[in-house]
C-alpha cells in the first residue's frame, strides 16, 4: 500500500507539482517510511525515530532550511519489551495502538536570523480507530496534506522573492516579533486542541476522569498499563471518554514544574507525548529533576521553545490545575491514582492502581446497564 | 459464675457480629471494582479471581455475622471467624513486612496499611478467638451438665 498524496484529486492535485509526500508501507500494510518532497525534487527521508535530517538550498537568494522527521509516539513503554531496536516494523506488529507522527520544520532565511518559520504535523494512528490495514488512515491524510499546503506555501513565497506574502506568515525580525511574537507558527503550527485532557466521544455514556501525580509510581504504572488498553479498547471505540486531571502531591518534588510542561504541551496540541514521556522516564527525572531535559527528547526544538516560554511565563497555565484540584476535594480524594468513573451524573470514586481486567469487566457491567 | 460467663460471651459474640457486619456492609456499599483494587494491592492473588473474589467475600462476611449474631453453632461459626481474622492479620503483618504499600481495604478504600491497622486487626483476632474458647466452654458446660442429669 502506498500512499500518494501527490496524486490526490482536487487542490491537492496541483500542490502535487510542487511537492509530494508518500508514506511507504510495510508488508502488514503499515506505513514505515514517510518521504518528503519538494519542488525541486530534492528528498528527505525520516525514516528513524526522532532523528532530525535536515535540508538546505538556495532559492531566490534566500537559504531555504527545512527539517523533517517523523517519529512513533507509542503508548506503552518501550522500554520495557524487547525488540524495538529493530525498527519501526517490529513495533507495527507488537502494538496495537500507537502514533506516527511526521513533523516538518521549514525555515526561511535571508541573512542571520530565520525570516520566517513554518511547520506542521502529520499523524497517522492505529488501533484508535477501526481502519485496519485497509482503512484510509484519514487522519494521518489529513494531516499530511496539511504539510503539502504548507510546503506548496513556502515555494510559492520564493518563486515571488523572500519579503512576498507577507501577510501569510509573519516575519521573525526583530521588530515584528514585537508586534506579532506567536504568528510565526500560528498559521501551521498543530492546531491547539480545546481541552487537550479529555479524548473519546461526546457521545460515549460512561467518562473515565484519572487523577494522576507525574511523581507517583503507582501513576505511571495506571498510565503505561492500563490506560493504553482503555483507550484502544473504549476510547477510541466511542464507548467511554478519558478525562486526565492533575493532582500533584506536595510530598512530590519536581511534580508541579512536570505538571506545568505537559500542560504547556497540551497547548500546543503535544499532551499525550509530553505525558507519556513524563511517566516513560519518572524514575530518572524524579532524581535529578531535570524535566526540561527530559521532554526536549520528544519534542522538536521549535515546540520545546515554546513549551519553555509557556511554563515560565504563562500565569494562567495552572488553571486546569486548580479546577482538577478542586474536584479532587468535591471528590473526597485522598490518594494517586484515582479514576472516577462517571454514569449518569454519578461519580464513582476508585482509589488506587486498577489493572485493566478488572476495569474491563466493571466498565462493561455499566456500559450494560445503560 | 456462669451467667458472669454468659454476658460476657453474649457482649464479645456482638461486638464480632458487629465487626464482620461492617466489614461487609461497608464494602458491599462501593463498587466491587474498590474492593478488587485492594485485594490487589496485596499482591498475592491472580487478576482473574480479583472480581470473585471482590463480588463474594464481603457477602461471606456478611452472613457469618449473622451467624455469630445469632448464636446458632457459635462453636463453629466463631471458629471460622477466627480463621477469617487469623487469615487476613497473616496477610497484613506479610505485606507490612515486605513493604508493600496496601490499602488494607477492611472497613471499606482508603485505608493505608501501618501498624495502627495490624493492631486494631489484632485486638479483632483476639476477641474472635476468646469468643470461640467461650463458646467451646459453654458447650462443654452445657454436655457435662446434660450427662450427669438423672436419666429418664
Amino acid at each position: 500500500m502506498d500512499f500518494a498524496f501527490g496524486a490526490t484529486s482536487g487542490a491537492d492535485t496541483a500542490h502535487a507539482d510542487n511537492g509530494a509526500i508518500s508514506v511507504h508501507s510495510a508488508p502488514n500494510c503499515i506505513p514505515v517510511q514517510v518521504d518528503i518532497t519538494d519542488d525541486t525534487g530534492n528528498r528527505f527521508i525520516g525514516n528513524e525515530e526522532t532523528e532530525a535530517i535536515p535540508m538546505n538550498r538556495d532559492a531566490s537568494g534566500s537559504k531555504f532550511a527545512t527539517q523533517g522527521r517523523s517519529l512513533i509516539v507509542a503508548l506503552i513503554d518501550l522500554d520495557e519489551v524487547p525488540g524495538v531496536d529493530q525498527g519501526f516494523e517490529s513495533i507495527f506488529e507488537r502494538y496495537p495502538a500507537f502514533t506516527l507522527r511526521a513533523e516538518v520544520f521549514i525555515k526561511v532565511f535571508e541573512a542571520g536570523p530565520p525570516l520566517r518559520e513554518l511547520q506542521d504535523v502529520g499523524e497517522y494512528r492505529r488501533g484508535f480507530e477501526n481502519t485496519g490495514c485497509s482503512g484510509t488512515a484519514h487522519t494521518f491524510i489529513i494531516g499530511v496534506m496539511r504539510l503539502l499546503l504548507i510546503f506548496a506555501s513556502t515555494t510559492a513565497l520564493f518563486a515571488q522573492g523572500p519579503m512576498a506574502g507577507q501577510n501569510m506568515v509573519a516575519q521573525n525580525t526583530p521588530a515584528a516579533a514585537k508586534k506579532t511574537p506567536v504568528t510565526v507558527t500560528k498559521a501551521a503550527a498543530p492546531a491547539a486542541v480545546k481541552n487537550f485532557k479529555l479524548s473519546g466521544s461526546p457521545a460515549a455514556t460512561i467518562t473515565i476522569e484519572v487523577y494522576t501525580d507525574y511523581e507517583c509510581p503507582s501513576c505511571r504504572n495506571l498510565y503505561l498499563q492500563t490506560l493504553p488498553e482503555l483507550i484502544t479498547q473504549y476510547v477510541a471505540k466511542g464507548k467511554v471518554q478519558l478525562l486526565h486531571r492533575d493532582f500533584p502531591l506536595p510530598q512530590h518534588q519536581y511534580s508541579k514544574i512536570a505538571t506545568r510542561y505537559a500542560n504547556a504541551a497540551g497547548q500546543l496540541g503535544q499532551y499525550d507525548i509530553v505525558a507519556n514521556q513524563l511517566f516513560k522516564t519518572q524514575a530518572e527525572w524524579s532524581q535529578n529533576g531535570n524535566v526540561d531535559g527530559t521532554v526536549a527528547k520528544v519534542v522538536a526544538p521549535g515546540d520545546l521553545q515554546k513549551i519553555r516560554d509557556l511554563v515560565k511565563n504563562d500565569t494562567h497555565l495552572d488553571d486546569t490545575v486548580t479546577t482538577d484540584v478542586a474536584m479532587a476535594n468535591k471528590d473526597g480524594l485522598n490518594q494517586t491514582p484515582t479514576l472516577v468513573v462517571v454514569n449518569k451524573g454519578k461519580r464513582q470514586k476508585i482509589d488506587g492502581f486498577v489493572p485493566f481486567m478488572i476495569l474491563k469487566s466493571y466498565i462493561d457491567q455499566q456500559l450494560a446497564k445503560n | 459464675m456462669l451467667k458472669r460467663g454468659k454476658f460476657w460471651l453474649l457482649l464479645g459474640r456482638i461486638a464480632l457480629a458487629v465487626i464482620f457486619l461492617a466489614a461487609g456492609i461497608a464494602k458491599l456499599r462501593e463498587p466491587w471494582l474498590q474492593f478488587a483494587v485492594s485485594i490487589n494491592s496485596f499482591k498475592i492473588v491472580p487478576d482473574a479471581m480479583l472480581e470473585p473474589i471482590a463480588r463474594i467475600l464481603p457477602w461471606f462476611e456478611v452472613v457469618v455475622g449473622v451467624a455469630v449474631l445469632s448464636g446458632i453453632r457459635l462453636k463453629w461459626t466463631s471458629s471460622l471467624a477466627t480463621v477469617i481474622l487469623g487469615g487476613f492479620l497473616a496477610l497484613l503483618i506479610r505485606s507490612w513486612a515486605m513493604g508493600i504499600e496496601v490499602d488494607c481495604g477492611c472497613f471499606g478504600s482508603g485505608e493505608p496499611l501501618g501498624p495502627q491497622v495490624i493492631l486494631r486487626d489484632s485486638l479483632m483476632l483476639v476477641l474472635s478467638l476468646a469468643v470461640t474458647i467461650g463458646a467451646f466452654m459453654t458447650s462443654r458446660k452445657k454436655s457435662s451438665s446434660s450427662e450427669t442429669s438423672p436419666q429418664v
